[in-house]
């Protein structure tokens, strides 16, 4: 999948793997890789306007810390982030249901 | 001296693609570097030589051309973001200032004149502040919680800079005159306009040069 398919939808698949902990950049891009199977194609530079867009939008705090001894900047999820993202859950169930009602089965 | 690796190549020509100082360019570079680290080392504990790994970490991260324009957005928007904050810090105590609780000008007993450029100068200044300050409130959401909703870029972080230059060269020119035209300016007066009003517009002006050179 390509990143122009995932326009609008990358801030919300960031939030979502960061849900259950916090995580560093190298570390957040492994996670959407094995989350989608390897399907997401998207040069993993990109992720970090992305990260810091969404930490200055209020959705994710950041903070430096050790990881593998080596000292990383991780991200987790704000209170604002998470009710964001149950936001964009809905909506994205909500769209995913009309579009495979209407494209169904011929 | 020991060659640059392909990375380190990398990273000073992503450096070089993002102009402008600042502390949002050195985190973001620093992480591009860590990532690069954590992922050559992946590719290496995986079965591949150094440079075949540092090759494809850098693969996946992306071209320069790829990645600097993003990079560059994130860079101007956080220098816009300071430039916009510190001109609603300047702006919001100079009503009190001057015309509120501590009226330097009456402290320094200097008269409005009953001129008519005196009265107009005091007209246009007052509405030049408000709108200063307004735009600079705007552009301080805008730049980061308005993040949420809209997709702001270089161009929102060069409008926020020319906003800020032209107040901030604007009031104190406007300012400076009405004190000439006191007809009376003390020394006390000369170092509040200097303390109060030229050097914290000049801090913005130097902030709002940042901001454009980042865009």
């Amino acid at each position: 999948m390509k990143a122009d398919a995932l326009r609008g939808h990358l801030d919300s698949l960031i939030l979502a793997v960061v849900e259950k902990q916090p995580l560093h950049g190298y570390a957040i891009i492994e996670a959407l890789s094995a989350r989608s199977g390897g399907e997401l194609d998207l040069p993993t530079g990109t992720i970090y306007p992305a990260l810091r867009r969404l930490e200055k939008a209020g959705y994710l705090d950041s903070s430096w810390s050790e990881v593998g001894g080596r000292k990383r900047r991780t991200y987790e999820l704000s209170s604002a982030g998470r009710r964001a993202l149950a936001t964009h859950r809905q909506e994205w169930k909500t769209f995913s249901q009309v579009v495979s009602g209407v494209l169904g089965e011929a | 001296m020991e060659p640059m690796s392909a990375v380190d190549v990398y990273l000073a020509d992503l450096r070089a693609a993002i102009p402008g100082p600042s502390h949002t360019r050195r985190t973001l570079l620093r992480e591009a570097g860590d990532h690069l680290e954590d992922a050559t080392d992946a590719y290496t504990a995986a079965g591949y030589t150094a440079d075949e790994a540092e090759a494809l970490a850098l693969r996946d991260f992306g071209s320069v051309d790829d990645i600097a324009p993003g990079f560059r957005d994130t860079v101007a928007i956080g220098a816009a973001r300071r430039t916009a904050l510190l001109l609603v810090l300047v702006m919001l105590p100079q009503a009190f200032l001057w015309d509120g609780g501590i009226e330097l000008g009456a402290s320094a007993h200097s008269a409005a004149p009953d001129s008519g450029l005196f009265h107009t100068l005091d007209i246009v200044i007052g509405y030049a502040g408000t709108a200063g300050a307004l735009g600079a409130i705007i552009a301080l959401a805008v730049t980061a919680i308005g993040q949420r909703w809209l997709q702001i870029g270089r161009r929102t972080a060069q409008l926020t800079a020319a906003w800020s230059l032209a107040i901030a060269v604007t009031i104190p020119i406007i300012g400076f005159t009405m004190l000439v035209l006191t007809g009376g300016i003390t020394l006390l007066l000369a170092l509040s306009a200097l303390a109060f009003m030229v050097t914290p517009f000049t801090l913005v002006a130097l902030s709002a040069q940042r901001t454009l050179a980042a865009c």
